[in-house]
């Protein structure tokens, strides 16, 4: 028995042996990574971010909040997705802590109901999801840095599956953001410059409070420079009369300047000239933003005064190769969105695009490679100016079917809003694409060649100008005729894609969502002019998503087969609805009692009429999904019974015939 | 050739070999003679390299069991207790199987395949699945699957266990014709096998050899019956006390 | 290496004589897709095959020790073991040949899981990466666990009992990684530098990444590392205990 003994102590030891071993191999081991064989190296961090890894000044700690217990202690299926993603983002964030030498800490938190990590956790705004009374689920990221800085990813969950996969797409690009951000000391300042209010007027949180709950109309910053630039810019608001852009201002942005006065005109002509980046919003029509003044609309007598919405600052760039031109719209039927007409009619209107692509959006650009799709209302167009020295780059066209229009102010804005089935009408195919946005690069030379422009009103600014700088010996020379240095500009035909609506979408908690890539165009053109092409570049999408396309297009075609049919019910059920409401308002009005049961009884047909169509369009609807399930079931019965039956039937088959065989074999060895 | 040497082995506190030494020597068939459980199957298990032994050593065909393991078993051909075989095989495979793993290569396995299915009488199952045999064919099998790289030493444990006096014969005569030749040793507990076979004896009981010598000698010291040696000397305590009781009765 | 192909050949050519084979190919199949559809492969409609990986080391674990428990347990019972022990082949060659044939074997459960592949691929564009390293880590896992059941069936004549033991060892390695394992583990031993090691004990944690398209080394050492010492103790265990 000692023997055995011996041997069993032996096994022990070989086992302890093996395990350690590879225990103490992989903590060693753990900062080597390992081969991404994923088709877009998911797991690899992206040259950009590995570049702002590089360049950060000083240690971030980061502190990854995930309920790990929570999550296996409710282990409910849908959980399980979040779990994977979880794993996605703790190897994502170690493979920045591998990369960052030190510079990075990751700091894995498992925040239980009570605990000191839950604290952290709502201390750093990490978003709780209730999942039973006491527990709740956070997954969330915080960075950190020892000087205060702190920015954080309240959540990576969003219940709506499509959501949470843009949200894993964008994974890396948020991350390496976040650590952008943390890291930055001073953040860049962009100056904003609009006939709009876009910033919300310089009013504090609490001035706008209080007018608000004095019932005084606040207008709200749009959430594009809110929610968006100030994320990472210093935003200054430059007034739209202005006569000097302040030297600490590195961006200008322009949106639609409406008629800017001539001294105005001149600042940014030299902020330009100095070496300021300059990106600039212009619009022939811009919808959303440039509404007329209330009393216009309430005018009893006739239609409203024309409104101008139209924008362009053409005075300046038309000098530096590119302008808009003149107040032509552009549009395109193939990238047009479906809209209703004031007749309720659904139909495809070329003025309302949204650019997606490589065909609208230039693939060799950064500033634009990497976008999904833009979204633009009553776009102009741009022309190019054949202008010595200056290099124009289109990034966003239309497709080559694209055109232009024009149209009248009528058209465009009477009190029942535009004629958009007017104007499609009128619209007609082009023959080559007409671009939205292009960017302009070069030695610049000033719009203002005779210098600044002789301004009774300027005389004033400039006397304050002269006391302030007394000491400047030579102030004539001040004007600039040429850049110094090659520099570049944006300029974009839409500003309706800044607005609320053209780029925002309401989310279920009362959360804004990015609608489309506009926020991220803006962006981009700011990264682009700053010259830091680190973001841009993770900005990439990494395809997280792989959809089952054959369903897709098993849902798209049958989307096609009954769309004329939905569009139809859909039609009349209006119509029975409009019949119902007529007939409503009828009866309230003249409360004659002879006419109301009839009236009652017209109310029940229609309402029996409506319910029908409600049932012949869930019945569309659900051949639609009959299809799909019926691909899914012949799908899984072949997985879960054809293959197994298969293999059942070559043993069944193999056996029978090495039996008959060896039978054969047996009986003629005997004879 | 075999050469034991003081082999001894102990299972716990049982001594199933105990300074056990002998030799065999070509052209040589020896009996390994003993009640059950009197240690011959482990002497075999040892000389075949299967088990190793706590102290001792042998050389089988030249090589020492301890050094060279391996080729003492390329050097000897087995067949264990009872010829366990891979009963879900058939016959023919089960010999290819057998050439495959000692090495002989498919063109002299089929030959050797061919000459052993004849010394063992078995063109008939060729085909046949072992497990639909019967006991004699099963352990002509095995017997089969020991020549078939025609090993100059032959150890067989119990060959004859449980067969029909015909089929009995059948192997006591391929043993005779092969022991020409050959060094073979055969255990078994039935005395007249080892008179119909073997031309020398080695009895052991509880690990120790208790006798060694040609048949007629062992029957001579038993007064002319071998089964009356046989009792003598196996019957009683220890192997001391059995050893001594010889003595004793040699001296009466 | 000739006696441990040869050996390897017989075994292998043994799962496929009797109609286990078969019903355990069968079973393999019908459960993997089985489980993988039922959590939502199709109506995810995402072209990815996580869910059916996900399954694997749970499947593996009971399906590996029946594999295994046959190899050494039935050739003590039935004394071959005496048969193939005596032939010239070590113990060392005996063992990995029966080892890689049961590799084999479930290489081809594997193959033949690739239906579920192609559909996916028919009814999108999968990301082929992941798919190939899941593959791989789970070929590597079946490895572990059969070298896992063949100690055990090497360790007791009982195939039932050697299928038990390997199959709770099996699942124990598995549930390490779970965190209710680990706070239990953290609350027993009142010890917090343990919890890391049973972590790093289990299959989760390392096949985890690899069924994600990521291939570390540690990952591979790993699994590799567990075959080989099982393999071992299977050859001293067996040496031990053929005789008995």
């Amino acid at each position: 028995m000692t023997s055995f003994t011996r041997t069993i102590l032996g096994l022990c030891f070989i086992l302890i042996i093996a395990f350690c071993g590879t225990f103490i191999f992989s903590k060693v081991t753990e900062r080597w990574g390992g081969v991404d064989l994923t088709e877009d190296s998911v797991y690899t961090l992206s040259d950009g971010s590995k570049e702002i890894i590089d360049a950060l000044p000083r240690q971030l700690t980061m502190k990854l909040f995930y309920s790990k217990e929570a999550a296996t202690k409710i282990g409910a299926d849908w959980f399980k997705q979040f779990h994977n993603f979880y794993y996605y983002v703790r190897d994502l964030l170690r493979a920045y802590e591998r990369h960052s030498d030190g510079k990075l800490v990751l700091l894995e938190y498992d925040p239980r109901p009570f605990s000191d990590e839950a604290l952290e956790a709502d201390r750093l705004g990490i978003r709780r999801w209730p999942l039973t009374e006491t527990e709740g689920m956070y997954f969330g990221l915080a960075v950190t840095s020892g000087a205060g800085a702190q920015e954080t990813i309240a959540t990576f969950v969003d219940p709506r599956p499509q959501m949470q996969a843009q949200l894993q797409a964008r994974l890396e690009y948020d991350i390496s953001e976040l650590i952008d951000i943390a890291s930055r000391r001073k953040k860049t300042k962009v100056g904003v410059l609009s006939s709009l209010n876009i910033t919300g007027g310089g009013m504090t949180p609490y001035m706008r409070q209080m007018m608000q709950m004095q019932g005084r109309p606040v207008e709200e910053a749009w959430l594009t420079i809110e929610a968006g630039i100030k994320r990472f810019y210093d935003v200054e608001d430059v007034a739209k009369d202005a006569t000097e852009i302040d030297e600490t201002i590195d961006y200008l942005l322009v949106v639609h300047p409406k008629q800017l006065p001539e001294p105005t005109l001149y600042a940014i002509d030299q902020f330009v000239m100095r070496g300021g980046k300059l990106i600039a919003f212009v619009d022939p029509h811009c919808f959303y933003g440039d509404r007329p003044p209330q009393q216009a609309q309430q005018n009893p007598f006739g239609g409203p005064p024309p409104h101008d919405a139209s924008s362009d600052l053409n005075a300046l760039t038309k000098t530096w190769g590119v302008a808009l031109d003149g107040k032509l719209f552009s549009g395109d039927l193939n990238l047009g969105q479906r809209v209703q007409t004031r007749t309720r009619r659904v139909i495809r209107f070329p003025g309302a695009m949204t650019l997606a692509g490589p065909e609208c959006l230039s693939q060799a650009e950064t500033v634009t490679a990497d976008l999904d799709d833009i979204g633009m209302l009553f776009s102009g167009a741009l022309r190019k100016q054949d202008v010595e020295g200056v290099t124009v780059t289109p990034l966003i066209t239309t497709t080559p079917q694209g055109g232009t229009w024009s149209a009248s102010s009528g058209e465009l804005g009477g009190p029942m809003g535009p004629d958009l089935e007017g104007l499609a009408k009128k619209f007609k195919e082009g023959a080559d694409s007409v671009w939205v946005a292009a960017r302009a690069s070069g030695k610049f030379t000033t719009a203002f060649p005779d210098g600044k422009p002789e301004e009774p009103k300027d005389e004033e600014a400039e006397g304050e100008d002269e006391s302030e700088e007394a000491e400047g010996p030579e102030e004539p020379s001040k004007h600039l005729a040429a850049c110094a240095e090659e520099n570049s500009f944006i300029l974009v035909a839409d500003v309706d894609m800044l607005t609320d609506p053209g780029a925002w979408a309401q989310g279920v908690f009362g959360m804004s969502q990015m609608a489309n890539s506009n926020v991220g165009f803006v962006l981009n053109s700011l990264d682009y002019l700053a010259g830091s092409n680190a973001l841009i570049s993770i900005r990439a999408r990494k395809q997280f998503q792989r959809p089952f396309e054959v369903v897709a297009q098993i849902e798209k075609e049958a989307d096609l087969r009954t769309e004329e049919q939905v569009q139809a019910i859909n039609a009349e059920m209006q119509q029975f609805r409009d019949q119902l409401r007529d007939l409503n308002s009828k009866a309230t009005e003249k409360n004659v009692g002879l006419l109301q049961s009839e009236a009652y009884e017209n109310e029940r047909k229609l309402e029996a009429k409506i319910r029908e169509k409600e049932y012949e369009l869930r019945d569309l609807q659900k051949a639609k999904l009959d299809e799909i399930e019926g691909l899914g079931a012949s799908i899984k019965n072949t997985n879960i019974f054809g293959v197994p039956a298969i293999v059942a039937l070559i043993g069944l088959v193999l056996f029978f015939m090495r039996n008959k065989q060896r039978r054969e074999q047996v009986r003629g060895g005997v004879a | 050739m075999i050469q034991v040497d003081r082999i001894t082995k102990r299972f716990g506190a049982i001594t199933a070999a105990d300074e056990i030494s002998f030799e065999v020597q070509p052209g040589e068939v020896l009996g390994f003679l003993g009640p059950n459980g009197a240690g011959k199957s482990t002497t075999m298990k040892i000389l075949t390299c299967f088990l190793k032994p706590d102290s001792g050593t042998a050389t089988v065909g030249g090589c020492d069991i301890l050094r060279d393991p391996i080729g003492v078993r390329q050097r000897v051909g087995y067949v264990p207790e009872n010829a366990p075989l891979y009963d879900d095989m058939t016959v023919g495979a089960f010999l290819k199987f057998i050439c495959e793993v000692r090495g002989i290569d498919a063109g002299q396995a089929k030959t050797a395949i061919e000459r052993v299915m004849h010394e063992c009488a078995l063109e008939g199952v060729y085909h046949q699945a072992i497990e639909t045999l019967s006991k004699g064919y099963k352990r002509r099998v095995g017997l089969a699957q020991a020549f078939l790289h025609d090993p100059q030493t032959l150890i067989l444990d119990e060959p004859t266990d449980g067969l029909d006096p015909n089929q009995k014969h059948d192997v006591r005569e391929m043993i005779r014709r092969m022991g020409k030749e050959k060094c073979i040793v055969i255990s078994t507990h039935i005395l007249e096998e080892v008179d119909a076979v073997c031309s020398r004896a080695v009895i052991i009981a509880k690990g120790k050899v208790l006798a060694d010598g040609t048949p007629e000698e062992l029957r001579a010291r038993g007064g002319g019956r071998l089964e009356d040696y046989f009792r003598q000397i196996t019957v009683g305590g220890g192997a001391s006390a059995a050893a001594a009781g010889s003595e004793k009765e040699g001296v009466a | 290496m000739t006696a441990t192909q040869a050996i390897m050949k017989r075994e292998f050519r043994g799962y496929f004589g009797t109609p286990l084979a078969y019903v355990f190919l069968c079973v393999f199949l019908m459960l993997a897709a089985f489980l993988a559809f039922r959590d939502g492969l199709y109506e995810s409609r995402d072209a990815n095959l996580r869910v059916f990986f996900f399954y694997m080391p749970w499947l593996f674990a009971f399906l590996a020790p029946a594999i295994a428990m046959r190899t050494w347990a039935e050739e003590r019972r039935t004394g071959t073991v005496e048969l193939l022990l005596t032939l010239p082949v070590t113990v060392k060659q005996a063992i990995l040949g029966k080892f890689f044939a049961g590799w084999a074997f479930f290489g081809i459960a594997l193959v033949l899981t690739l239906p579920i592949v192609f559909s996916v691929a028919y009814l999108g564009d999968p990301d082929n990466g992941p798919i190939w390293t899941g593959y791989l880590g789970a070929f590597l896992m079946a490895g572990a666990y059969l070298a896992i059941g063949t100690f055990f069936s090497a360790l007791t004549k009982n195939q039932v009992i050697a299928f038990i033991i390997a199959s709770l060892v099996c699942a124990f390695l598995v549930f390490a990684g779970q965190p209710s394992v680990l706070k239990a583990v953290d609350s027993f031993f009142l010890t917090s530098w343990l919890t890391p090691f049973v972590e790093q004990m289990s299959f989760l944690t390392h096949y985890d990444l690899m069924q994600r398209g990521v291939i570390e080394l540690r990952n591979i050492v790993f699994m590799l590392a567990i075959t080989a010492a099982f393999l071992v103790c299977s050859a001293v265990i067996l040496d031990e205990q053929k005789a008995r």
